[in-house]
């Protein structure tokens, strides 16, 4: 393993913002990187970023215990030779450190900022300094999460649209692979900047994202495993998982709230529901009342659920993975 | 005569609404306007910028005082993004995206998208619109409009009017499709953005600088007919005419020139100071002669934050 700092800043009456780079493998010689081994004879393989905004702890945590396995298994010679995989799980330490989500000074989000430019704002140069450190690999995997707060059924997200190439999605064997359509404000991701530049690019999404769930991080790492044997970069093969089902994000059916109040919901996520089944009671604030009862408008499963307990009127509160999704095609090419 | 746009439950029975103010013809009746040219004056969208507010306030004070003169309706929206403005953020409380990168909305994602969906409806058909925005808390901006080079033949004869200093031209490159301006745009109503001033401030200069534009523009669409004063002649540039200068330190700064003025190439436009050690870390010097249209204004900077933005020649 070979750790090192791939990206620093001065910061004013603070440490220096200093991004760390976890890399692994082991070379044609068979000496690993760290104890000899030639990075330069090494594919490009695989990287993984997280915590690109600051609160993003689950997915710093998962890349915690990603670098710790891998770590592992450079030593007992489980990683295939001749490919280099870099994990860089925090991308956003002056943020994290201080519990804000974007950028301390101007609030600015980093992922809104690729491909960046080095001689731009100081979040630019940062989204440029760590493209740089981050392109050119075969596969890129970020551990994102999403603008709502909420939580999610454990998937990962393929983009449509320009630079589209192979999906191997299905190999974390999650429950889903879903398909999206990028929006305008998606061409300034991580994950659009990869693929324009040749990487085949998958976003990550845990079930939370500013908790620490040992349990949950465990499971995702054995994902980013899972994928790592299929693809070869690994002898080792974990096991488990599901059969992922491949889902276009416009098939998923949105549940809004009718009325603004305090939202008890009577189903978690991954719950199978039915359609007209009960799926939240929203009450008055201030005297309890019901105002309204929430019902699912089809059978399927529940993939997203907002976190936040206070709804406003058409506040999103679910979004079900129906169970009829054959009128809404996927396509890749 | 006051009108709710857009109106959403918050979980406490408080409504979130979006507020139009609707001006016309004395003596006629919502019907009988319908016919007549309107414009929409929208402002409010970025909760910390306030510069708007005074613009708004000095044209309907011209308005009201006058209201012999109007030929057509003024609708003036002055706090699209109400509880911003309320908790001094620029966004929207509860919701991590810009309100100016979610238009043209959409009924099926959140209340905010919604909202902004019934303010494009409601905004729709106008033959003129202004989105009034100051600059962030950051930087001091001169008045002026920024328009996409596809929509300058249409957008230049009205924004010469706007009694602003500049008229930044810009490349297509950068066009932001989830803007309000690139959303009416494209439904077909002009809509001239003008950013002025500095953020969390009103300078009331620039409000009566705007608003005397405003009603220019008006008089142009044919909905005021009341007497004008002079409009200054704006600047106009592209892109490679500005020149940008950035910190390269973190530390305080302090500028020494005065804002708005024309400087020389190699004049000292401020430092970047260490105040514990007295030490200057940074000067920073005009890369061309040239007018500073942008100077920043919060004094703790990063590396890489914009000092200023200085308009003229390429630098040699
Ligand atoms: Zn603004």
């Amino acid at each position: 393993m070979l750790e090192e700092s791939i990206l620093s800043l001065e910061l004013p009456y603070r440490d220096p913002f200093d991004v760390r780079a976890f890399s692994f493998g082991i070379d044609t010689s068979g000496k690993a990187l760290g104890k000899g081994g030639d990075a330069s004879a090494l594919e490009r393989s695989l990287c993984v970023v997280a915590g690109i905004r600051g609160d993003e702890v689950m997915q710093t945590l998962v890349c915690a215990l990603l670098v710790e396995r891998l770590e592992k298994m450079e030593r007992s010679k489980e990683l295939t030779p001749g490919h280099l995989v870099q994990v860089i799980p925090c991308a956003n330490p002056a943020s994290m450190g201080i519990g804000r989500r974007f950028w301390p000074l101007d609030k600015t989000d980093i992922n809104r900022s690729f491909p960046g430019s080095s001689n731009g704002e100081t979040t630019q140069r940062i989204a440029a300094g760590l493209f740089e450190q981050v392109r050119d690999f075969t596969f890129g995997i970020h551990l994102s999460s999403f603008y709502l707060e909420g939580d999610f059924i454990p998937h990962v997200r393929v983009m449509h649209g320009p630079g589209e190439r192979g999906n191997h999605g299905a190999d974390f064997c999650m429950p889903f692979v879903t398909h999206y359509e990028p929006g305008s404000f998606d061409t300034t991701t991580l994950h659009y900047n990869w693929r324009l530049c040749g990487t085949e690019a998958y976003s990550f999404y845990t079930r939370k994202t500013t908790v620490a769930d040992e349990g949950i991080a465990r499971d995702a790492v054995r994902s980013l495993l899972r994928f790592m044997g299929a693809r070869c970069l690994t002898r080792h093969r974990a096991h488990g998982g599901s059969q992922s089902f491949e889902l276009a994000e416009r098939a998923l059916v949105p549940v809004q709230v009718p009325a603004g109040g305090v939202c008890c919901s009577a189903v978690r996520v991954g719950s199978v529901v039915e359609k007209g089944q009960l799926l939240a009671t929203i009450r008055d604030l201030l005297c309890g009342r019901v105002t309204a009862r929430v019902v699912s408008p089809c059978d399927g499963v529940i993939f997203y659920q907002a976190r936040t307990p206070l709804v406003n009127e058409q506040t999103l509160v679910f979004q079900i993975a129906p169970d009829n999704v054959d009128e809404v095609p996927i396509s890749l090419a | 005569m006051r009108k709710d746009v857009s109106v959403r439950e918050l979980p406490t029975g408080e409504r979130m609404r979006i507020v139009k103010h609707r001006y016309m013809p004395v003596g006629l009746s919502e019907a009988e306007v319908s016919y007549l040219p309107r414009a929409c004056i929208v402002t409010g969208m970025h909760g910390d910028e306030l510069e708007g507010q005074y613009v708004v306030y000095e044209l309907v004070r011209r308005l009201r005082s006058q209201p012999q003169h109007l030929a057509g309706v003024v609708d003036v929206y002055p706090a699209v993004n109400p509880m911003g403005i309320g908790a001094i953020e620029r966004g929207i409380p509860k919701f991590d995206l810009d309100m100016d990168r979610i238009f043209p909305g959409s009924h099926d994602a959140s209340p905010f998208e919604a909202m902004a969906a019934d303010l494009v409806e409601d905004v729709r058909g106008a033959q003129v619109a202004f989105d009034l925005h100051a600059s962030n808390i950051y930087l001091q901006e001169l008045p002026q409009i920024r328009v996409n080079e596809q929509s300058a033949q249409r957008l230049l004869p009205l924004a010469r009017q706007a009694n602003v200093d500049y008229v930044w031209v810009h490349e297509s490159a950068v066009v932001l499709n989830g803007t309000f301006a690139y959303s009416m745009n494209s439904l077909g109503v002009p809509t001239l953005v003008v950013k002025a001033g500095v953020g969390m401030r009103i300078t009331p200069e620039v409000g009566e600088q705007l608003a005397i534009g405003i009603l220019s523009v008006l008089a142009q669409a044919g909905v005021w007919t009341g007497p004008l004063p002079l409009v200054r002649a704006p600047r106009v540039g592209t892109d490679n005419e500005v020149s940008y200068l950035h910190a390269e330190a973190a530390g305080m700064f302090v500028p020494c020139v005065q804002f708005g003025r024309d400087v020389a190439q190699g004049q000292v436009i401020g430092h970047i100071l260490d105040c514990g050690s007295a030490e200057v870390l940074q000067e920073l010097c005009s890369p061309v002669d040239g007018l500073i249209f942008t100077l920043r204004a919060y004094p703790l900077v990063y590396p890489g934050n914009l000092i200023a933005r200085v308009l003229g020649g390429s630098p040699c």
